[in-house]
């Protein structure tokens, strides 16, 4: 106990996990030298200035980091009293912006000067609160109302608000998150089931009474029946990924990035990448990815308390889901809809947020027990007051 | 309370194993697209991110035979539009307006277009600068359409000779293309290889810094070259176009000129014909009166009658339509004979205006009885009855053999699109009656095309030369592709045949008197052929042709006419078609430098002698004096008994006839011929006049001063009898 003690907390002191925040580093820097060269063509012809994207995601990039490492130090066990008062006001927030702006895809607050997109927050929240809810001791995890129902409340009203925004592809990231969070707190896998049984037949009767889903499904998997139109999107993708071969055209010679794809810099930032540098660095940047998300869940796995491990989980989940979801989506083996690339895409309050649950991690790393053969800690508890007045009753 | 360690094995392999399998599939996939479907994908991407920009060659001249253009590309302009970049209804709006009414185009066609999303579209080719000014300069004040709306250069096809030779040198289509006659022909040596310029272009359309540029150039058409001179072409369609409207022409009337040693065709044209620049209308009064009598203006029946005869005037008749060749036949019926000798010279037939047969009474034209007559004399009758009974003596096997060595049973091979042979008699099938109809150029067809390069062959000695019209292919740096040489098919007569088919020809035209033509030596036939009307010859409707060459001696160019369907009281074709052929014959002669035989205070005539034996002498001499000829009485009888030369000699007006009376007394029958060697012309008019005899010049530059005569056809020194043709031959060197 001692041991472990000591360990933990001189991890607290000397740092946080090397491997994870170098993949991190790695990723973020390579988000950049992206985003300059595929932002370029599109910021010169939307701005007049070529380094429009690149000068501001610099700016946001320096914002986070710092944010990064105040999450780091931040002691993750606040939280867990933050975590409702960080949720009721972000589903206040989404709710404001359904009334509040009048683009016809209500993504964005304004607060003066300021914008930002309050589902990027409403995702933290989530995870937090799930993580909290979920690691309560008393919880009846297998319970199917407590297990499965409860915590699906708590993501699916987020996963709503966002979805009527409409942000599908947002609700279905937040749903992800909520979803992987349950199964890792151990909730009964069977009770999901009937649940999945129930959104494929939704689905599937969606699909069907709306001509408007089959069209797209059909757009997704021959775009080339409307190149100019429904399938643009796609197929200027493919181009751009398949011209890109094994080596790639060379940095900063992409042709699709002419106004060619739309979003170069944000949602299709990764068909430039894959154009320019080829399949080996696209593999390559995979495989950073892979690895950021299982030194991740790694850390879950060696997390101090099922609180801290659960927030990991959230947090890698969300990487991994978003990550996969976009290149997916690019690469069309998904239907298209928009979804940015963590670390890459142009957006300010999504790379701020992403790097402070990066910070998040790194602080929960501290407190993981994470040499090879060091045992699982539960420190739940030194934070759970009421666990450590018992045992003490208890000797007593 | 521990988590439980099931929980954690989730987090820690099952988490981590579900992701790091759909990484390796995305990694999978993306081999699959950009690798495996790399090049496909990058054609496809290629295809939208390069333009590739199509330079026009310059398409090739074509000339005449001596380089004069006949049709040749100039500079235009083309207004060019990238509709993709119009994303605005107003601008669309503004520019289709301007565009439509600058250009003078349908506002909706233009509007259609500027809703493609197309980068690179030609909104209209070929306008003049006027027009492209227009455009330039609405562009200065409508800066933000500068990349949208552009102008470029462009060329357009012209024919500077319009109507002149168009139903040969053809036209081209709205893309160069060559849709008639020899621009349709010889369309790969004309239109050249177009070059490429493939830039890259961003989705907007402009410049993208990158280096994908590739340069082709483009290699400029071939010109060529014609063996027809416009000046030869310009006289034959002055020609035919004035007998068209004089003789009020129903169908067509067509005319070719070609140089008999080479089979080169100098000229040749059908009526009526079209403007070059401007293909699709008719440019002909007589047609357009009588469209405007038939139908009423502009009715559905009118622009069907419009379109069927604008298309018909584009055919080039001397080579894709037959006509019955008629009496101008009966060269080649002779050639048969006289080449088999199957009718010696001397040979007298009796034409009593018909002759039977057996199953079919053959008759000749009005129904005129000949007399007796040589062969000579049946030529120059064009006597059907003689030309029967010596198609008889050939036989259908001979005459079917000299048919197809005549070049009559397939396409001449000239050279030009929509050649056709002619119609004739299967060999198995023709029958004598088919034969003899045959024989004066009935029942059966042929082109103009295959008329004249016979005669061509009967003209130069008996070869068979193949025609054609382009001379030579030449490209760009005057380099060579192509000469057409002079080809030699066969020789179908002998030498010999041709000369007594050159004394028959030039005796008709003297004796026909309407070819005739004051100065020259012509040889010539004409034919009035019924026009098959339902399957049967009917009289009223005939096509009247002439074909002649010259000179006779050495014979340089035919001429074959045709006239079909005059509409005048005389349909023959010795009153309509010899006039014209002679008329055309005489300015081409001209212009070759090809001189009046004999030139001594005007143009020498030759006639033909009288017959005066058994005419009282005054009578006599009054008919050789009015055939042009100077009687010269020997005796002092009151009958003429004898003259010399005999009646039917062509001479040359002036010369002597000797009138022998019938009371001779002691007069010098006989004269000794002098020595005529060196001296000119004149002097060896005058030496021979003293002696009593008569003169027949030949040899070439009998106009120059140094010109003397080199020979004489009887030695110098022999008594030969007054009034004896002696034949002089001189020859004349161009003085520098």
């Amino acid at each position: 106990m001692k041991k472990g003690f000591f360990s933990s907390r001189s991890r607290r002191l000397t740092g946080v996990d090397l491997p994870f925040l170098v993949g991190v580093l790695l990723l973020l820097a390579i988000g950049l030298a992206t985003l300059y060269s595929a932002g370029y063509a599109k910021a010169l012809q939307k701005t007049g200035n070529s380094y429009y994207y690149i000068s501001r995601q610099g700016i946001f990039a320096a914002i986070g980091l710092g944010g990064m490492a105040i999450a780091s130090w931040f002691p993750y066990r606040f939280y867990k009293k933050l975590a409702p008062l960080l949720y009721g006001i972000c589903v206040v927030l989404l709710g404001a912006v359904l009334f509040l702006s009048n683009d016809t895809e209500k993504r964005w607050l304004y607060i003066g000067s300021f914008q930002f997109q309050p589902s990027e927050f409403a995702k933290v929240a989530v995870i937090l609160l799930l993580a909290a809810y979920l690691s309560n001791p008393k919880l009846r995890i297998r319970n199917f109302w407590r297990g499965i129902v409860f915590p699906g409340v708590i993501f699916g009203v987020c996963a709503l608000l966002v979805g009527i925004e409409p942000h599908l592809s947002g609700a279905i990231l937040v749903a992800s998150i909520g979803l992987m969070m349950i199964i890792a707190a151990g909730a009964n896998v069977l009770y999901l089931v009937p649940v999945g049984l129930v959104c494929a037949a939704g689905a599937i009767a969606l699909y069907f009474s709306e001509e408007y889903m089959q069209k797209r499904i059909e757009y997704w998997l021959h775009p080339e029946l409307d190149p100019t139109g429904n399938g643009y999107q796609a197929l200027q993708s493919l181009y751009a990924i398949g011209s890109g071969g094994l080596t790639g055209l060379g940095y900063g010679n992409s042709r699709q990035k002419y106004l060619y794809l739309p979003e170069p810099q944000n949602d299709f930032i990764f068909s430039v990448f894959c154009e320019e540098m080829g399949w080996i660095a696209a593999v390559l940047v995979l495989g950073i990815f892979a690895f950021v998300i299982v030194r991740g869940f790694y850390i879950a796995s060696k997390a101090p308390d099922k609180f801290s491990s659960l927030i990991v989980v959230g947090i890698i989940s969300r990487l991994a889901v978003q990550t996969i979801f976009n290149i997916a989506v690019v690469s069309g083996a998904f239907p298209v809809t928009g979804i940015s690339l963590p670390f890459f895409s142009y957006g300010g309050t999504a790379l701020v947020v992403l790097l402070g649950e990066m910070g998040i991690v790194l602080q929960i790393s501290r407190h993981a027990a994470l040499e090879k053969d060091a045992p699982i800690k539960d420190t739940e508890q030194e934070n759970n007051g009421t666990r450590r007045k018992l045992s003490s009753r208890k000797e007593a | 309370m521990n988590m439980p360690s099931k929980n954690n094995r989730v987090i820690r392999y099952l988490f981590p194993m579900i992701f790091g399998a759909v990484f390796l599939g995305l990694a999978g996939w993306l081999f699959y697209l950009q690798v495996i479907q790399h090049d496909k994908y990058e054609s496809l991407a290629l295809d939208q991110q390069t333009w590739e920009i199509t330079v026009d060659p310059d398409r090739g001249s074509i000339k005449d035979v001596n380089g004069v253009d006949l049709a040749v590309s100039a500079t235009a302009y083309q207004v060019l539009m990238a509709p993709a970049q119009l994303t605005d209804e107003e601008d669309r709006v503004e520019v289709a307006t301007f565009l439509s009414e600058a250009l003078g185009l349908n506002y909706e066609t233009v509007y259609n277009n500027t809703q493609k999303n197309s980068q690179y579209l030609a909104v209209k080719r070929r306008i003049e600068k006027e027009d492209a000014d227009k455009v330039t300069q609405w562009l200065t004040e409508h800066k933000e359409y500068k990349t949208i709306v552009w102008v470029s250069e462009d060329t357009k096809r012209y024919y500077p000779y319009k109507n002149l030779l168009s139903t040969v040198v053809g036209f081209v289509g709205s893309d160069n293309q060559g849709l008639e006659g020899l621009e349709y022909y010889y369309d790969s040596y004309l239109s050249g290889t177009p070059g490429k310029i493939t830039a890259v272009r961003t989705a907007k359309g402009s410049a993208m810094p990158y280096e994908y540029e590739s340069y082709q150039d483009a290699v400029d058409g071939y010109d060529l070259y014609l063996t027809t001179d416009v000046q030869l072409q310009y006289i034959l369609e002055k020609h035919i176009s004035n007998t068209r409207v004089e003789h009020n022409v129903q169908s067509r009337i067509g005319g070719v000129i070609m140089n008999v040693k080479t089979g080169a065709v100098l000229a040749m044209s059908s009526k009526p014909d079209y403007d070059l620049n401007d293909p699709f209308t008719i440019n002909d009064e007589m047609t357009l009166e009588k469209l405007l009598a038939s139908y009423e203006e502009n009715s559905e029946e009118y622009k069907a009658a419009y379109t069927k005869k604008q298309l018909e005037y584009r055919k080039n008749k001397i080579i894709t339509e037959q006509y019955d060749p008629g009496s101008t036949f009966k060269i080649f019926t002779a050639a048969m004979a006289l080449e088999e000798n199957l009718v010696p010279l001397s040979e007298t037939f009796y034409c009593s205006s018909q002759i039977d047969m057996g199953a079919i009474t053959y008759h000749c034209a009005g129904k005129k009885a000949h007399g007796p007559e040589t062969f000579k004399d049946a030529m120059a009758n064009s006597c059907n009855v003689v030309f029967v009974q010596v198609a008889d003596r050939v036989g259908v096997d001979r005459f079917y053999k000299y048919f197809t060595l005549f070049g009559f049973q397939q396409k001449t091979g000239v050279g030009l699109p929509g050649e056709v042979s002619g119609i004739f008699f299967e060999e198995d099938e023709m029958t004598r009656w088919n034969l003899y109809s045959s024989s004066f150029g009935q029942t059966f067809q042929i082109t103009p095309m295959q008329l004249i390069t016979a005669v061509s062959a009967i003209a130069n000695g008996g070869t068979y030369m193949k025609p054609y019209i382009l001379d030579r292919v030449v490209d760009q740096d005057g380099n060579i592709v192509l000469q057409n040489e002079p080809q030699a098919v066969n020789q179908i007569v002998s030498e010999s045949t041709c000369e007594t088919l050159r004394d028959f020809l030039e005796y008709t035209v003297v004796k026909g008197k309407t070819g005739y033509l004051k100065g020259y030596r012509i040889c010539g036939k004409t034919g009035t052929s019924q026009k098959m009307e339902g399957g049967e010859y009917g009289e009223q409707k005939v096509i009247a042709s002439y074909v002649c060459f010259a000179p006779a001696d050495d014979p340089e160019i035919a001429i074959l006419v045709m006239v079909d369907e005059p509409n005048s009281y005389v349909q023959y074709g010795s009153y309509i078609a010899a006039p014209l052929g002679r008329d055309i014959m005489g300015e081409c002669l001209e212009y070759l430098n090809i001189e009046p035989d004999y030139e001594d205070g005007g143009a020498v005539t030759s006639v033909l002698v009288p017959s005066v034996s058994g005419m009282s002498v005054s009578d006599a001499a009054a008919a050789i004096s009015d055939a042009g000829l100077i009687a010269k009485i020997i005796g002092d009888g009151e009958k003429v008994s004898s003259q010399l030369p005999a009646a039917q000699t062509l001479l040359c007006s002036g010369n002597t006839v000797l009138i022998y009376t019938d009371s001779n007394g002691n007069v010098e029958k006989n004269t000794s011929v002098p020595d005529l060697k060196g001296k000119t012309a004149a002097e060896c008019n005058s030496l021979l006049q003293q002696a009593g005899l008569n003169i027949k010049v030949v040899g070439d530059n009998l106009n120059y001063s140094t010109t003397v005569a080199v020979s004489q056809s009887i030695a110098k020194g022999t008594v030969v009898k007054k009034g004896t043709l002696i034949t002089v031959k001189f020859e004349g060197q161009k003085q520098e």
